[in-house]
């Protein structure tokens, strides 16, 4: 006890010191971090970061290059993040251009062909907004471009020059069918992106479901899309960006009929241009 | 030695213990930072994301306005700074480049507002 006694002067000094020592380091002079990491952004900046990726992705196509940048971001699952970032962004009635290319984003990440999805073709002929030629003279690449028009046209499609549907076969109903093929429309339109194949899908109240996984095939390959991501559009909407000449098959992965011979129908304009119409399709649950 | 003098030894050396621990053990942990606060490579990656998207939408304004969150130089110097210090890809040079050369030719008018 005396020994401590002897020496309190000295661990008092140590104390004081060691604090004025913290005070310093954390209060009065803190380290300035200039050199930080995109985790560290404040959540409104980290949501501009994502849709830059998403932007430069849609320029780019470089999917492995989106996914490395995103990983900077530390979150704990990136498509959910760009989801809830949809969510966040269609709420805030944010620019169409961002959530589209987020939306591209995530359906590319979740394994899906992002060229697929994107919605305008880049080939002249058929493009109804020709993009600017880049100074190469190469063939713009297919970009993500949304014009609100478009998303008009889609809630509300007026065909202008109406046609006999195509005839499809219809494959027989399977044991358990929970969807069924209300209705089928060819629509000529110039104002819906070409070659768009339409999905809408509702349960028996005529409800929209969101998530309704959509399966499409054609020539053997198989691509998997979900309603639900343009929630501009509905929830249970959801498209697909056909090939001309091509002849695709659709079913609902929750078990639907399978409608095959689908295929972007022939139009023509009012001034005799040609361009390639859309179809759309409803299930429903009975 | 006198005890004040032994007393204010101690207080300094525990003053350099606490510096030591706040600066370097256990420094303060920001978050929330804005972009002009990142890393030199992600801010020359955050340029090329600008140009690379720039491609797609061909809006400088929004460019410009992207580009300065970065900070408050002007784009084309930001730009240029981070193609001098950078070492990128030819492709992404090419790309950087033609974003440089149209911000030059730039002119926002008055009512446009670029932070």
């Amino acid at each position: 006890m005396k020994k401590i006694l002897t020496f309190w002067h000295l661990l008092a000094g140590l104390l004081l010191g060691f604090g004025l020592g913290l005070a310093i380091s954390w209060i009065i002079a803190p380290l300035e971090l200039t050199d930080a990491p995109p985790s560290l952004l404040r959540t409104d900046f980290k949501d501009g970061y994502r849709a830059l990726i998403a932007s430069a992705y849609a320029s780019t196509g470089d999917l492995e290059r989106a996914e490395e940048r995103l990983a900077t971001l530390n979150d704990p699952d990136i498509i959910t993040a760009l989801e809830n970032q949809t969510n966040r962004t269609s709420t805030n009635e944010d620019s169409p251009e961002s959530l589209e290319t987020l939306n591209a984003l995530v359906i590319a990440l979740k394994g899906e062909s992002p060229a697929k999805q994107i919605t305008n073709t880049p080939t002249p002929f058929y493009t109804q907004t020709p993009q600017l030629p880049t100074k190469t003279g190469t063939p713009a690449t297919p970009t993500i471009t949304f014009t609100p028009e478009a998303a008009t046209a889609t809630l509300t499609p007026i065909p202008i020059n109406t046609r006999t549907p195509r005839a499809t076969t219809e494959a027989s109903l399977t044991p358990s069918t929970p969807y069924i093929l209300a209705t089928q429309d060819e629509l000529c339109s110039t104002n819906i992106s070409e070659g768009l194949l339409m999905v809408y899908v509702s349960d028996a109240s005529k409800k929209a479901v969101p998530g309704a996984e959509i399966i499409v095939e054609w020539d053997g390959k198989e691509e998997h899309f979900f309603t639900g991501l343009k929630p501009e559009l509905g929830n249970g909407y959801a498209d697909f960006a056909m090939e001309a000449n091509k002849s695709y098959a659709l079913r609902l992965a929750a078990g639907s009929v399978a409608v095959s011979g689908l295929g972007a129908p022939p139009c023509q304009d009012d001034d005799g241009n040609h361009y390639w119409g859309s179809i759309r399709l409803r299930f429903e649950q009975p | 030695m006198s005890r004040w003098i032994q007393a204010l030894l101690a207080t300094l050396l525990g003053l350099a213990i606490g510096l030591f621990y706040g600066w370097r053990i256990a420094p303060v942990e920001y978050t929330d930072f804005a972009p002009n606060a990142l890393h030199e490579d992600y801010r020359n990656d955050y340029i090329l994301m600008v140009a690379e998207s720039y491609q797609n939408e061909k809006d400088l304004e929004k460019a410009a306005h992207q580009l300065a969150l970065i900070s408050s130089a002007p784009p084309t110097e930001i730009i240029a700074e981070s193609l001098a210090t950078s070492d990128y890809a030819q492709k992404d040079i090419d790309i950087l480049e033609k974003l440089l050369l149209e911000m030059r030719a730039w002119q926002p008018s008055l009512s446009e507002s670029v932070p």
